[in-house]
């Protein structure tokens, strides 16, 4: 019989749809989006109309009583959820602010967060690491640009940084910080996989940032953004994330990264690469079954030898843990060994996406990944890892 | 938005969160992506919390921002999304040909324009009135059934819909 009537339509559909899992509403998420609308909203409102054609200044100036113009220096700490086990040459750029905070030197700079011989993916890394991805576009209505944030770097607690990445017109930007400081910043242009951006960028207090002002070359207001509410104690501003407030065109890049079945249950594992960083979501089930955990962090410099994000998971009936150790490899890595401690070995072949290479392995907990070995197309070891990080 | 409204609002998240999905779910035929609007409509009725807690329906206020989410991915899609995943094994069991049925269903609806797809998930899987639909979708309640109709057709001609044995080797001649 074809579904030639209704009906049969309507069972069919309630068939399909209404037997799918759905897992527990993401409440966090959904508030941190309901804040970056709102901050939208003020500014779409603030905004004026006239922009008027901006002088490119050549450094991020800071207001006095801050120190700034030091030589840019590296700090090699890794980004928080993920572990480096090979060395993870801090991806060089253009830099385009720096500083001195403590006395440790610091530099935000514009790089290609793609494995080389791929795509380019333009963005922002902070002494190397931590990266955030530059927006391709910018929201209609909206006199700044995109604002991001990166709260309390491992390592330096109390401190974060933020970068603007600015409209044309826009001459120049105000920080007003939570400690009462003003940084007036003005904003440079760089030049990253072909593309120009106009960027600012500066280093912030505990007490965070209360408001961004963009203003015109004559100094006129012509457009600002309030942010006291991200840090604010309630909020759920995630130490060690890049958020973007401003973030415009949604995600830069996304797909599957690997899949399997546990049993006869089939999971699958995608990567987002956009405004929340790069994020792996699990998914455990057939299609249109529960999306299970999920991991946002900082999109980390191309690795050297491979970086992993262990995420645990468990299983519908609660009974076992699964634990997904998401990553990226070097580049040149045709397949990996995984090599686990009830003896078995995995191959696993990495996945391009974004221009950069992924991999995945789910194992049941208990058994532990023991090694991991990556080798390039003529078998030819690249890295050999024994140790993993421990699963949170 | 004050204490209050935050708890009713997340009370309100939590009660309509698998519906949503599922309604995305539906009209995307991608898991991740319907998840994505689901987030999305809420977070948009969030920042309109005041004035949706007193509609007369917040579920349509929510309904409305999914597909028009929905509506502005589809114009922004590029052709890789719409890349399908063949079977790389034999399918050799009741629960895999049982899957193989589902996907064909989501293909078949993801076939259809974005604006008929809403009409038939809308009318046939949410059992709205056409006024219901036409009120979400801004046009008018001949425009929806016009709509159902041209989709009807189509859904009658594809071989996903056929009830009964699915014909394995259109997916990939796997068997």
């Amino acid at each position: 019989m074809k579904l030639a009537d209704e009906a049969a339509l309507r069972r069919r559909l309630h068939e399909e749809i209404d037997l799918a899992e759905v897992g527990p509403a993401p409440v966090e998420a959904v508030f941190r989006r309901y804040r970056t609308f709102r901050t939208r909203q003020w500014a779409a409102i603030t905004s004026g109309v006239a922009l008027i054609a901006a002088a490119v200044g050549v450094l991020a100036v800071r207001a006095p009583g801050w120190p700034g113009g030091a030589p840019p220096g590296t700090s090699g700490r890794p980004s928080p959820g993920t572990t480096l086990h090979t060395s993870n040459t801090p991806a060089q750029g253009d830099v385009f602010a720096s500083g001195t905070v403590n006395g440790r030197m610091w530099r935000l700079a514009a790089v290609n967060l793609a494995d080389s011989g791929y795509r380019c993916l333009p963005g922002v890394v902070v002494n190397g690491q931590s990266g955030d991805l530059l927006q391709p576009g910018f929201l209609p209505g909206l006199a700044l640009g995109n604002v991001a944030f990166l709260a309390a770097s491992p390592g330096r607690p109390g401190i974060g940084f933020a970068f603007l990445q600015l409209r044309p017109g826009v001459s120049r930007v105000t920080a007003d910080l939570g400690d009462g400081t003003r940084l007036d910043l003005r904003p440079v242009t760089v030049t990253v996989c072909g593309q120009r951006f106009r960027l600012a960028g500066f280093e912030y207090p505990r007490q965070g940032v209360t408001r961004i002002t963009a203003r015109s070359a004559q100094g006129h207001r012509i457009g600002y953004t309030p942010l006291a509410d991200y840090f604010n104690p309630a909020s759920s501003f995630q130490d060690g994330t890049w958020i973007n407030v401003q973030g415009a065109a949604g995600n830069v890049a996304s797909g599957e990264i690997g899949s399997g079945s546990i049993g006869r249950t089939p999971w699958g594992m995608k990567v987002t690469l956009g405004p929340d960083g790069e994020c792996f979501g699990s998914q455990l089930g057939p299609a249109g079954a529960a999306t299970g955990a999920s991991l946002c962090q900082p999109v980390g410099a191309p690795s050297k030898g491979a970086s992993l994000a262990p995420i645990p998971f468990p299983m519908p009936a609660g009974a076992v843990i699964w634990i997904w150790y998401p990553g990226t490899v070097n580049a040149r890595t045709a397949y990996l060994l995984a090599h686990l401690s009830n003896g078995t070995t995995r191959r696993l072949v990495p996945a391009v996406v974004g221009g950069r290479k992924y991999f995945v392995l789910a194992i049941a907990e208990g058994v532990k990944l023991t090694r991991l070995t990556l080798y390039d197309t003529h078998r030819h070891v690249l890295a050999d890892i024994t140790s993993f990080p421990p699963v949170k | 938005m004050n204490g209050k409204d935050r708890e009713q609002f997340r009370e309100f998240m939590v009660s309509r969160w698998p519906e949503l999905v599922r309604l995305g779910y539906a009209l995307t035929g991608d898991r991740w992506l319907a998840e994505d609007l689901a987030q999305t409509a809420l977070a948009g009725a969030c920042t309109a919390w005041w004035r949706v807690s007193q509609a007369d329906d917040p579920d349509a206020y929510v309904r409305k921002i999914l597909i028009n989410a929905s509506n502005r991915r589809f114009r922004r899609r590029r052709p890789a999304d719409d890349a399908r995943r063949l079977p790389e094994a034999p399918l050799d069991d009741l629960a895999a040909l049982a899957d193989q049925r589902s996907d064909l269903m989501a293909a078949a609806l993801r076939a259809l324009p974005p604006r008929q797809r809403a009409v038939i998930v809308l009318r046939y899987w949410a059992d709205l009135s056409d006024a219901q639909v036409a009120a979400l979708l801004g046009c008018s309640e001949g425009t929806v059934r016009s709509q159902a109709w041209r989709a009807l057709a189509k859904l009658r001609v594809s071989a996903a819909l056929v009830d009964g044995e699915v014909p394995v080797m259109m997916r990939g001649g796997a068997r």
